[in-house]
């Protein structure tokens, strides 16, 4: 029983049926997501195939250095991904958002590594499935937390420049903006903390326990990832708005609005 | 002396101020009227440079004000807007927030100094005790007022700080101000009280400045 059971593409296929009801609901509301829909889980099955194909390769091989390089792949595709959906302009805030993944990803792997042997954690088994999800579930809170700092800079102007005359330095100035940013992309985290196992059974475990480990086994592994992930979710959000704060002012103390994608 | 010489701002091809140039001298009370969005508090914050200047210039003491002295230069005022600062703890707390930022770690609260300008704006200084949260917004705002008069800041920038305000305490902030005559004083306003408090108005409509005795 420690062989999972595959799941052929026509079964899929057959499966997708449900969808019918989604798309049924959206007509029903005039809501016009249909197409989205349709071509968002169109693109997830093309992206997961070809990552498929991709992980068999990277799994064969199994070089720590082509790992590491897949690691840094991900995170350069998360950190792009985070700065479309803050609409921030990918040449201007690349350089702040990139440093502040890298630095987390160091820090979770530094943490791993007090778990793992350094040959378990560099293998393409652990080291790819655990950091993908880390750098995953931390897209949202990453995107929550620049979007709101901005949003809230720009609403708060005349707070800012009272704060600067008051005599706070840049950094004094806009820590009431990131503590509230920091509130409302992890506090949300901590409840999901709280109720998991209960509400939801989680992605890790239910993996976990579908590939043939015992629950046991897997209780470890989420607990663990539950743990790397708030950490990275908030370090990262606070990096990621901390050194998008050095790009985003410009010598007179002003918000430079070349850093967004669309002018207010 | 702040000045501002022949200074235009255009906002999305809109002129905000049309070659304006004002010197106000040391010990004045100038109140800013005119229409909304007429470019008040765009003037205001022009001269602290929170808003660029497409033509002209603004200086202190004739001296252009550029990166190089900025700090210095905004460190002569106060700027006080319309909204309160957020803030998590007491009000005491609060009128002790610009004491931990770093430029000022050598000065110190006087509290009571404190008190005195709490009973001058018709405030309780029990009021210190209560998390700042739960307080009004007229006394949220008139604590930002009190917050900030404990530094040492010859020039005080106003933007609408009664609009919040009922009549008693709009009447004790305009007289606090009127009577401190060793602070210049620029507050814009649309309330006439200002002027009967002795404030000369500036009045700015269509990106032009007039001075009304």
């Amino acid at each position: 029983m420690n062989e999972t059971m595959v799941i052929s593409i026509p079964a899929l296929v057959m499966f997708a049926v449900i969808l019918v009801f989604p798309v049924l609901i959206f007509r029903h509301l005039r809501l016009r997501l249909t197409r989205d829909l349709l071509i968002s889980m169109a693109r997830m099955a093309v992206q997961l195939t070809l990552v498929a194909v991709y992980l068999e390769y990277i799994f064969k091989l199994d070089m720590a250095l082509v790992n590491a390089a897949w690691v840094l792949v991900m995170i350069v595709v998360a950190s792009g991904s985070i700065l479309r959906q803050s609409l921030l302009s990918w040449r201007k805030c690349i350089w702040t958002i990139l440093p502040a993944h890298l630095l987390t990803s160091i820090l979770i792997l530094t943490g791993f590594l007090l778990v793992f042997d350094s040959q378990t954690i560099t293998s393409a088994r652990y080291l790819v499935p655990l950091m993908g999800m880390v750098l995953g579930n931390i897209l949202r809170s990453n995107v929550v937390a620049l979007d709101r700092f901005f949003s809230e800079l720009r609403a708060g102007v005349s707070v800012h420049i009272q704060y600067l005359t008051l005599g706070a330095n840049s950094e004094e100035a806009v820590r009431p903006f990131l503590r509230n940013t920091l509130r409302a992309a992890v506090g949300p985290q901590i409840g999901t903390v709280a109720t998991m196992g209960i509400v939801s059974l989680p992605g890790m475990m239910t993996g976990q326990i579908l590939g043939g480990s015992s629950p046991a086994v897997a209780i470890g592994y989420q607990i663990m990832i539950m743990i790397a992930i708030f950490t990275a979710a908030t370090v990262s959000s606070f990096l990621a708005v901390h050194f998008a704060t050095k790009a985003a002012f410009d010598s007179y103390g002003r918000l430079d609005e070349s850093i967004f994608l669309h002018k207010p | 002396m702040l000045e501002f010489r022949d200074v235009t701002i255009r906002r999305a091809s809109r002129i905000i101020l049309d070659n304006i140039s004002l010197a106000v001298s040391p010990g004045e009370h100038l109140a800013l009227t005119g229409p909304s969005g007429g470019g008040k508090s765009t003037l205001l914050k022009a001269a602290l440079l929170f808003e660029p200047v497409d033509e002209g210039d603004v200086l202190w003491e004739g001296r252009k004000i550029t990166p190089a002295n900025l700090a210095a230069h905004r460190s002569r005022f106060l700027y006080i807007g319309q909204k309160p600062l957020p803030f998590d703890g007491t009000a005491g707390e609060y009128l002790n927030l610009p004491f931990t930022f770093a430029a000022n770690r050598r000065l110190r609260a006087d509290l009571t100094e404190q008190d005195r300008l709490m009973e001058s704006l018709s405030l309780d200084p029990a009021l210190k005790k209560s998390p700042y949260s739960r307080l009004s917004g007229g006394e949220q705002q008139r604590l930002t007022i009190i917050q900030g008069l404990q530094l040492e800041r010859g020039f005080c920038l106003l933007d609408e700080v009664t609009s919040s305000l009922d009549q008693e305490s709009m009447r004790a902030v305009i007289r606090h101000f009127a009577q401190d005559k060793g602070r210049t004083v620029l507050a814009v306003t649309h309330n006439p009280e200002w002027m009967e408090f002795g404030f000369t108005e500036l009045r700015l409509e269509s990106g032009k400045l007039r001075r009304r005795e």
